[in-house]
């Protein structure tokens, strides 16, 4: 079998599981809202719980919409999938998954590169979950114990992932890097909402870098 | 210990909060036994997938201990079970938070504050439960129409994919990182600035004596950096 029909029988697979252990885990997120009515007859009544929804769905169903669709072109089918189940994605699917691409030195939106970053993401969500366990039965007095130096350098490890993975990329594609950063600098100091920063910074550096790629394959057919 | 938190941190409630947890295993053990098959059928060098693997593993470490930290807010007002299965599933600790308040707030309360009991945890889980909701329908329902889309953007030109891909991911870290240049206060933007600089410098090592495994350790030492030169400015 040629490498693109392995890579499409794998996709085909993965749209099957992905759509169904989605689903899934829809319904079996509702269990602990269930567990609290029949263990201990507690449940909010049907009047607030669609309070409950309005309320939810006013502050996030723009990112319901937007954010997955901005997301795509970086995590391609496999990698919705899990991030939108495994959740932590500015702060771990993503770059997870641009790192692992860059250090088995695989092109990013390739067969491959979806390959690479699938393996990426799938350890960052084992070793999420290994961290989470660990936290939560004994890291609460742990943590506590901790010299407060300490926890108050991990409130800042995400701005030093941010702009590393930026840097990085700037050595790759430094014109498309000067573009983002400045649209998402100017954009944030206005205070603009989540719903016109992302697509803005997401389609705005894509077309700039389709449009760049587009003239520069002209001038190498025209030499 | 407020009375429903005693509830909250139950074993039923472990049991109940863990069946979700189990999904997202098996879907990140299964996704990636069929990658390791594919890629080996693809011809991609094991040693290529197993860097891939180990630079994920060093990656996703700090910024998992980091949500273990924010999660201790999360445990005081959810209690341990659910504060691990929302981190576990969708959720980010900003995120749950608001929509744990927002469902005491619909009950006219303030989330683990006065007269906030079992009624008033329920109704956070539901809000927290429904907050996810929306991604995990929206997603599994369209998710292979978003390539439809992509597809034909590109237009069978398929050099373009990773073009579009490079992009997104420069636009969507740009998006990530500025409110803490700009907005957050100067040991964010010292944290910030610090890991861009100590990523270029390790790159460059990385390619001027060809080390590969010090890529694997890029982000990582970038991160450390970065979080360390943050207490400088706080």
């Amino acid at each position: 079998m040629d490498k693109n029909q392995v890579y499409k029988t794998f996709i085909k697979g993965i749209i099957f599981w992905g759509r169904i252990t989605l689903l899934v885990a829809f319904a079996l997120s509702f269990i602990p809202a269930l567990y609290l009515k029949v263990v201990h007859g507690v449940m909010p009544p049907i009047s607030i719980i669609l309070k409950d929804f309005g309320l939810i769905a006013s502050i996030v169903v723009v990112s319901w919409i937007v954010e997955p669709i901005a997301y795509f072109p970086i995590l391609g089918i496999t990698g919705t999938y899990m991030a939108w189940l495994s959740g932590n994605i500015s702060n771990l699917r993503v770059p997870v998954s641009a790192m692992s691409q860059e250090a088995a030195g695989v092109k990013e939106g390739t067969p491959e590169g979806d390959i690479v970053s699938t393996l990426g993401m799938g350890i960052s969500v084992i070793i999420n979950l290994v961290v989470l366990v660990i936290g939560v039965f004994f890291g609460v007095k742990l943590i506590g114990n901790l010299p407060p130096l300490i926890t108050t350098a991990f409130e800042y490890i995400l701005p030093a992932v941010f702009g590393a993975v930026l840097a990085s990329f700037s050595l790759r594609g430094p014109k498309l890097a000067a573009f983002a950063f400045t649209v998402a600098l100017v954009f944030s100091l206005l205070r603009l909402p989540m719903w016109i920063v992302l697509p803005s910074c997401v389609f705005g550096t894509i077309v700039l870098g389709v449009v760049m790629f587009n003239r520069e394959s002209k001038r190498k057919i025209s030499c | 210990m407020k009375e429903y938190l005693i509830v909250a941190n139950e074993l039923g409630m472990w049991i109940a909060c863990s069946f979700v947890v189990l999904v997202v295993i098996f879907q990140a053990l299964l996704f990636m036994s069929r990658a390791y098959k594919a890629g080996i059928k693809m011809g991609i060098a094991p040693e290529k997938l197993k860097s891939g693997m180990r630079s994920g593993a060093i990656t996703s470490i700090g910024p998992s201990v980091a949500v273990v930290i924010a999660m201790v807010s999360l445990i005081a007002s959810l209690g341990g079970p659910f504060a691990w299965m929302r981190l576990s599933v969708i959720g980010s600790v900003p995120f749950e938070l608001m929509a744990a308040s927002a469902g005491a707030e619909a009950m006219g309360l303030e989330l683990g504050g006065e007269g906030y009991g079992l009624l008033g945890y329920a109704n956070s889980i539901w809000t927290c439960t429904l907050g996810a909701a929306g991604w995990l329908v929206l997603c599994a329902l369209f998710t292979h129409k978003f390539n439809d889309l992509r597809m034909y953007v590109v237009r069978g030109n398929e050099a373009l994919l990773p073009i579009l891909s490079v992009s997104a991911m420069i636009g969507a870290f740009a998006y990530f990182g500025a409110p803490y240049l700009a907005l957050r206060g100067s040991a964010s933007t010292a944290s910030y600035i610090t890991g861009g600089i100590v990523m270029i410098i390790i790159t460059k090592i990385c390619q001027k004596y060809n080390w590969n495994a010090l890529k694997e350790w890029s982000l990582g030492i970038a991160m450390v950096a970065g979080m360390f030169t943050a207490l400088l400015f706080v």
